[in-house]
């Protein structure tokens, strides 16, 4: 009798078995942290040759997958954020990384680097913008509520004022 | 072999992938595939254009252009 392959006992497994072991491969088991959780849990014994027929039928699908969905969620979420204050080589630097953080790749510690100091520096940017904004703002009322006490009682002028008022609001 | 790298990048475009993900997707997706010639399928990819290949400190990058994505719409 033909003796069964060994990579159709590892499939022949109970589903949640079949799971567990293709996320601890995905999760960076070693094949022979594989092979002494299969003998310890499961009772059987497999080759690093079944386990390796095991990762591309079952790991790898999952892997291009993830990197899939990883490439289009990059280009929504940076398009989301709305950002428009970046050049294109800025977008594409915040893109690519996304990218590698969420597909699960190995990040080069110096575009990591420029990448934090790049969202760091654009905090810091959108910080002092709004500080500009509120302290300009404070002027402006402050000039709005002087010269209404200057035209008070001008029904014309009054009026006036309100247009100008609503097109400050506006801006 | 051309086709499996291409088959890799168009996955991820038009994001790069290092070179190493994508030969270890080869890989998978090729019994007996050697890195020789998965190297010399890269050149050759980029010399038609069909990829770009970018060089870093740590890893090197490949990224499909329009022109190997239009090979695979073949």
């Amino acid at each position: 009798m033909k003796k069964p392959r060994a990579d159709s006992k590892l499939d022949t497994l109970p589903e949640s078995r079949v799971l567990e072991l293709r996320d601890g491969l995905l999760g960076g088991w070693r094949y022979d942290d594989a092979l002494s959780w299969l003998s310890t849990e499961c009772a059987v014994s497999s080759s690093l040759s079944a386990l390796s027929a095991f990762f591309k039928r079952h790991c790898a699908p999952v892997m291009k997958d993830r990197r899939q969905i990883a490439a289009l969620k990059a280009e929504t979420l940076v398009g989301e954020a709305g950002r428009t204050d970046w050049n294109a080589a800025t977008l594409e630097l915040v893109k690519q990384v996304s990218f590698e953080m969420m597909a699960g790749e190995h990040l080069d510690p110096k575009i990591s680097e420029k990448f934090i100091k790049l969202i760091l520096k654009a905090d810091s940017q959108d910080a002092a913008r709004e500080k500009i904004k509120a302290a300009a703002k404070t002027k402006i009322e402050t000039g709005l509520e002087a010269l209404f006490e200057e035209i008070k009682g001008n029904a014309k002028a009054e009026g006036l004022f309100k247009l100008l008022q609503q097109e400050v609001a506006k801006a | 072999m051309q086709r499996a790298i291409l088959n890799a990048l168009s996955l991820v475009h038009p994001r790069l992938l290092a070179t190493t993900t994508l030969w270890s997707e080869v890989m998978l997706d090729m019994d007996g595939a050697t890195y020789t010639a998965f190297k010399k399928a890269l050149t050759e990819l980029e010399i038609k254009n069909q990829v770009v290949l970018i060089k870093g400190e740590d890893r090197d990058k490949a990224k499909i252009t329009d022109a190997g994505l239009a090979r695979l719409a073949e």
